[in-house]
């Protein structure tokens, strides 16, 4: 069925419909991620938004259910070049799995051309119709994205990880299953939160660290949690990921700022600044922090990205507070990010030998 | 930060077998950037004309048999800081691995003793690996028999099994699958002093290669991925290749990426390394099969894919330069940090000179291979291995056809080289996917897409494509402009080409000032069509290994001319070509396996200045030949009279259709059953030769009126010289000419294309005129000097 792509700003990508045959605007991202399909689709941080694969072949390598990173898809569309009919471990293929989810495709779509569009013209608003007119690219310039992105990802209520470790309250803000993952192999014993959990319920849970997640969205639009920082982050060591990260520089009064080319790849280096050792891991984000409000503040930058040199990690000076932009469950991408979690169980681990736990921090 | 110490480098070069990859731009690469950074550098190479330059940037050529033996001399007469022999293929590492214990205080870059010796020794590599749990195929290597069943219990079946004699000779390997068959083989002979090797089988895994890049600072990044469409047991070199592995899900990526890296790490390797995998998809069994600590042909075909300035990067990592701050030239900075991304799927097809079907199995068979990129596994399988313009594969239709089912499922269980032939020819007649994925262990995604391109031939043959079908074609494979033919004029379906515009190489944008442009995006979109004039030149098939260095010299010298004259180059070919990396950013790369952007007219003839055609296969159709801005460079004999004599000569004339340039004549004489060639000989003939030769030059050429280059055989007989043989074009001896010529031929052509003329009235002199004060000599065609005149003089005072 001839579907077409259109853009914010007009420009029409003529292709082939699958999946569900339902109309779709969002937020259009183009992603590099060689694999993990099964991570991006269902990644809460791809709520809202189209995301156009420019991998060649998709699907070939097959799907998996256990790399889900939630129950559901999250993603309002995908937008693809070429897929493979058939896969090589006999599991679903890709164009099946995709009408399983209910999810509107497009294919046979010029994913260099669109690729280059929108690193000339910033990711915009796009729709998968039937129809291209002006009426329709009308429509989509006066849609008006959900700011509440965050609290439609979040965890309604609290749960637990069980495990025998250290105790970590887990943030919702847009958690990825890879994070629990990383914090099981560490026999973390986790409780998650909704992303408004405030600081009084918090602290009953008594944990040794808490874990800002990564999340969708715009993150001025989480001024609770923002507040909810400020005090907690007096208490307790703190890890922020992706989105949790923003809100604690914005909590700590940095800004942040769109980054030119957004980081959607999943394997992109990053740089430690004190040894210059050089990682390769997962990027999901659309923001930065601006570095002329770091030297002001009591964060030093931990991390950059070789290719842009935008900030990828921070910490506080003397707060137990770390925080990376990357993702370092990885999923989808390569696993050199790990260290930061056995690093936070580290931070956690000096702080109670220093103060002699996290509850009695002040 | 490079190391301090070093200075001096001695490059261990190719040897001239056949059996070598050709590393020919990469050796170019290198040794440029060596000399750009300030190294001195030098080279033992045996054949100069591997070296794609008259060696401008080397401060020492020794042309010598690359041995251990002649390397060790070279350090005891000169002492260089270095060694580096990343680029000499396996012959290197094999003298790397025999000079341990010989040399001290000589820095071995990239690889080191333990690396290489364990790419000979099979023992130590599985030791090496299994230390450090690493997964190594179980193995063992006893004469106690008890041993050996406790071994295989604890391993169990299949495994394969052989007999190594006293005398070091093997049995061949026997596959085993149950208790029934281990014990026949155990009875066949009395161990006595025979062991018995036994190893875990991976017949029937799918093969994989990795290669990463790594720095003195741990820092690695993954270059590329390979897979193999044929599974293991057939050699890896001899099946069809794709790049990236796309068949790989992110769990078994990231899997193997991580062994690669520590494999780099355990063995120390600095600069390029590329791991073999065998991976079964059914038990999630992985293996490292082999691993290979330098320059190869799998760095070659990543280069092709990825774009990414191989070459250069190892080298200077192997100094001691970061992956984030590599050089590419002076003061441009290059990010090597990356793990490059490509949107399109480059493929490598063997081909084998001989078009008879022959079984494949462990040892290489195949001579060449050509490189096709696409969107689609099967726009790729039609640009490549079932492109009928190159692999006659209608000719092996024909001969399938009549074969009964019988005949071709025994085809299919021995796979020869037509294997992917008899697939189609099976899917053809319904056998089933599945059976056919487990008798030839090719994974089921390669035959279905070998079904969609039968199903699409067949719309296409019936002329059926119209608006409802269409689609599917797009969607079963048809991209690119691949059979674009009826995709032409359809601006709403996908039909780019790949086209590979490494101009961005390292460049920096406002927003990604260090992520290099293929990263993200690999190869150009559309042919960027500026104001500028494009001059088109048709490459042959560049990776045939039949004169190789021709083809990549010319082409290399006629890109630097055109983009000296201010012209743009555009090199459109069967398949793309890698330039080295000093002219990459002036070249436009154009695969086209189908000649359809003539045919189709996709670049504007307005937009195009002149065409040089330099392809081999596609002669000039009347088309061309009535197009008087085509200018076809391929040697055609125009004369071959059998006359023989002791001294000849070979002249290189260079006309505007009037005037004559004569630069460069190699001289070539036999004198004691020694054979003797000397390069520029101009600058040793009496003017009374010049003369008697300009006269035969315009005597012989006198119907040519056009620009072109013409090779005179010239031989001398009774005081006389005589004409034998003339050839149009470029023959294989340009390379001698133009290494040797400070005149350069290709050069002049160029600028008479462009529409200069050679002036009237030029002196003998100046006809003649050379400026070279360095002479190639060769003896018996295999040994190679380079001496200055008075050097050439004694050798004409001995002969």
């Amino acid at each position: 069925m001839k579907r077409y792509l259109i853009l914010e700003d007009g420009t029409v990508f003529p292709g082939v419909g699958f999946g569900s045959s339902i109309i779709t605007t969002g937020q259009l991202v183009v992603s590099n991620n060689r694999t993990g399909i099964e991570q991006s689709v269902t990644d809460p941080d791809s709520e809202g938004q189209i995301i156009a694969f420019t991998v060649p072949a998709i699907g070939l390598s097959g799907i998996n259910r256990d790399f889900y990173e939630s129950i559901n898809s999250q993603c309002k569309g995908v937008v693809i070049g070429s897929s493979s009919s058939a896969t090589v471990d006999g599991s679903i293929p890709f164009g099946e799995w995709i009408t399983s989810l209910g999810i509107p495709g497009i294919k046979n779509i010029d994913v260099r051309a669109l690729s280059r569009h929108i690193a000339e013209y910033g990711e915009m608003k796009a729709s998968i119709m039937d129809t291209h007119d002006e009426h329709a690219i009308d429509q989509i310039k006066a849609l008006v994205l959900p700011p509440d992105l965050v609290k439609r990802v979040s965890t309604k209520q609290s749960y637990p990880n069980p495990n025998m470790g250290l105790k970590m309250v887990v943030v919702d803000l847009g958690l990825k299953y890879s994070i629990l993952r990383q914090l099981s192999y560490r026999d973390c014993n986790s409780v998650i939160v909704n992303y408004n959990a405030s600081p009084e319920e918090i602290e009953s849970l008594h944990p040794d660290g808490i874990i800002f997640s990564n999340g969708p969205g715009d993150p001025k639009d989480l001024p609770q949690t923002i507040e909810n920082i400020k005090v907690l982050q007096k208490k307790y060591p703190i890890l922020g990921i992706g989105l949790g990260n923003l809100l604690i520089a914005l909590a700590n009064d940095c800004k942040i700022e769109l980054l030119d080319q957004p980081h959607h790849e999943s394997s992109l280096a990053v740089k430690e600044v004190a040894s210059g050792k050089i990682d390769f891991v997962n990027h999901n984000h659309s923001y930065t922090i601006d570095p002329k409000y770091i030297s002001a503040s009591d964060f030093i930058v931990t991390n950059i990205c070789v290719a842009d040199g935008s900030i990828e990690g921070m910490r506080h000076e003397y707060l137990p507070i770390m925080c990376v932009l990357f993702e370092p469950e990885a999923a989808p991408g390569p696993t050199d990010g790990y260290y930061v979690f056995d690093e936070f169980i580290d931070l956690i681990g000096s702080t109670k030998n220093q103060y002699g736990g996290g509850d009695q921090w002040q | 930060m490079a190391i301090s110490d070093i200075h001096n480098i001695l490059i261990i070069g190719p040897t001239s077998s056949d059996k070598n990859v050709d590393l020919s731009t990469a050796l170019y690469d290198t040794v440029e950037i060596l000399h750009k950074l300030g190294y001195k550098t030098s080279i033992i190479v045996e054949d100069p004309t591997s070296l794609l330059s008259s060696g401008d940037f080397l401060d020492r050529v020794v042309v010598e048999r690359v041995t251990g033996d002649n390397i060790l001399k070279y350090l005891n007469d000169y002492h260089p800081d270095a060694i580096l022999p990343t680029i000499g293929d396996k012959n290197a590492l094999g003298i790397i691995a025999s000079l341990n214990g010989k040399i001290s205080n000589i820095k071995i870059l990239g690889t080191n003793y333990l690396a290489s010796l364990a790419t000979f020794k099979r023992e130590l590599f599985i030791k090496k690996l299994s230390q450090n749990d690493l997964p190594v195929i179980n193995f063992i290597s006893s004469d106690d028999e008890t041993e050996i069943y406790s071994f295989i219990r604890k391993i169990g079946f299949p495994i394969i099994a052989r007999r190594k004699y006293s005398n070091r000779h093997f049995s061949g390997w026997t596959n085993i699958n149950n208790l029934f068959e281990l014990d026949n083989f155990m009875s066949l002979e009395d161990l006595g002093d025979i062991k018995i090797e036994i190893e875990r089988s991976i017949r029937g895994f799918s093969e994989y290669s990795f290669t990463v890049m790594r720095d003195r600072y741990e820092n690695a990044a993954l270059l590329g991925t390979i897979e193999d469409i044929e599974p293991i047991g057939i050699h890896h070199l001899d099946s069809n290749l794709i790049s990236p592995a796309v068949s790989l899900n992110d769990s078994k990526l990231q899997k193997l990426r991580n062994y690669s890296i520590k494999l780099a790490q355990v063995f120390n390797v600095v600069g390029a390394c590329t791991v073999h995998f065998a991976y079964n998809h059914k038990t999630n069994e992985c293996y490292i099969t082999e691993f290979i600590p330098r320059l190869s042909e799998e760095t070659k075909f990543l280069e092709y894919a990825t774009s990414y300035p191989l070459a250069t990067v190892v080298v200077e990592l192997s100094l001691g330069y970061h992956l984030d701050k590599v050089q590419l030239d002076s003061g441009s900075n290059f990010n090597g940090a990356i793990e490059p991304f490509v949107d399109h799927i480059t493929s490598r097809f063997p081909l084998w000179t001989d078009p008879k079907q022959r079984y494949l199995g462990p040892s290489k068979t195949s001579n060449s291979s050509i490189v096709v990129n696409g969107f689609s596994i099967e726009e790729v399988l039609n640009r490549g291995a079932l492109n009928d313009k190159i692999n006659d594969n209608l000719e092996r239709y024909n001969e399938l056809r009549k074969l009964d089912d019988d005949e071709l499922f025994e085809k299919i269980i021995h796979p020869t080289n037509w294997m992917l032939d008899v697939l189609l020819e099976a899917l053809r007649r319904k056998f089933e996917i599945p059976v056919l994925s487990e008798i030839t262990s090719i994974n089921v995604p390669y035959l279905v897409a070998l079904q969609n391109v039968i199903d699409n031939s067949a719309v296409i043959r019936d002329d059926a494509v119209d608006e409802d079908n269409i689609e599917r074609l797009v969607d079963y494979g048809i991209k690119g402009v691949g059979n674009s033919k009826l995709l032409k004029n359809r601006d709403e379906i996908v039909t780019r080409t790949v086209i590979k515009s490494k101009r961005a190489v390292g460049a920096s944008g406002p927003g990604f000032m260090n992520h290099n442009y293929f990263v993200t995006s690999g190869i150009s979109n559309d042919i960027d069509f500026n104001d500028r004039n494009k001059i088109i030149v048709r490459s042959p098939i560049i990776t045939s290994k039949t004169d190789i260095m021709v083809r990549q010299f010319v082409l290399l010298q006629l890109v630097k001319s055109i983009e000296q004259n201010g012209l743009e180059a555009v090199v459109i070919g069967r398949e793309p070509w890698t330039a080295p990396l000093s002219v990459r950013y002036k070249v436009l790369e154009i695969d086209d396996p189908h000649r359809e952007m003539r045919d189709l007219k996709l670049i504007p003839d307005d937009k195009i200045f002149k065409v040089i055609d330099f392809s081999k296969v596609w002669n000039l159709d009347s088309v061309d030949s009535n197009n008087e801005d085509v200018f076809p460079i391929n040697a055609r004999e125009i004369k071959n009279v059998n006359i023989t004599g002791d001294t000849t000569i070979k002249v290189m004339v260079v006309t505007d259709g009037n005037n004559y340039l004569a630069p460069s004549i190699i001289y070539r004489t036999v004198k004691n059953s020694q054979t003797y060639e000397i390069s520029d000989f101009n600058n040793f003939l009496s003017i009374e030769n010049k003369d008697e030769i300009l006269t035969i030059i315009k005597h012989e050429l006198d119907l040519y009126k056009e620009i072109n280059i013409f090779n005179l055989e010239i031989v001398r007989i009774n005081d006389h010289w005589v004409v034998t043989k003339i050839h149009e074009g470029m023959t294989e001896d340009i390379i001698r000419h133009e290494l040797a010529s400070s005149v350069h031929v290709i050069d002049t052509l160029v600028k008479l294309i462009l529409g200069n003329k050679i002036d009237d009235g030029l002196s003998l002199d100046e006809i003649f005129k050379n400026y070279d004060s360095n002479y190639l000599v060769t003896t018996n065609d295999k040994k190679y000097q380079l001496l200055d005149y008075d050097g050439v003089q004694d050798v004409l005072n001995k002969i």
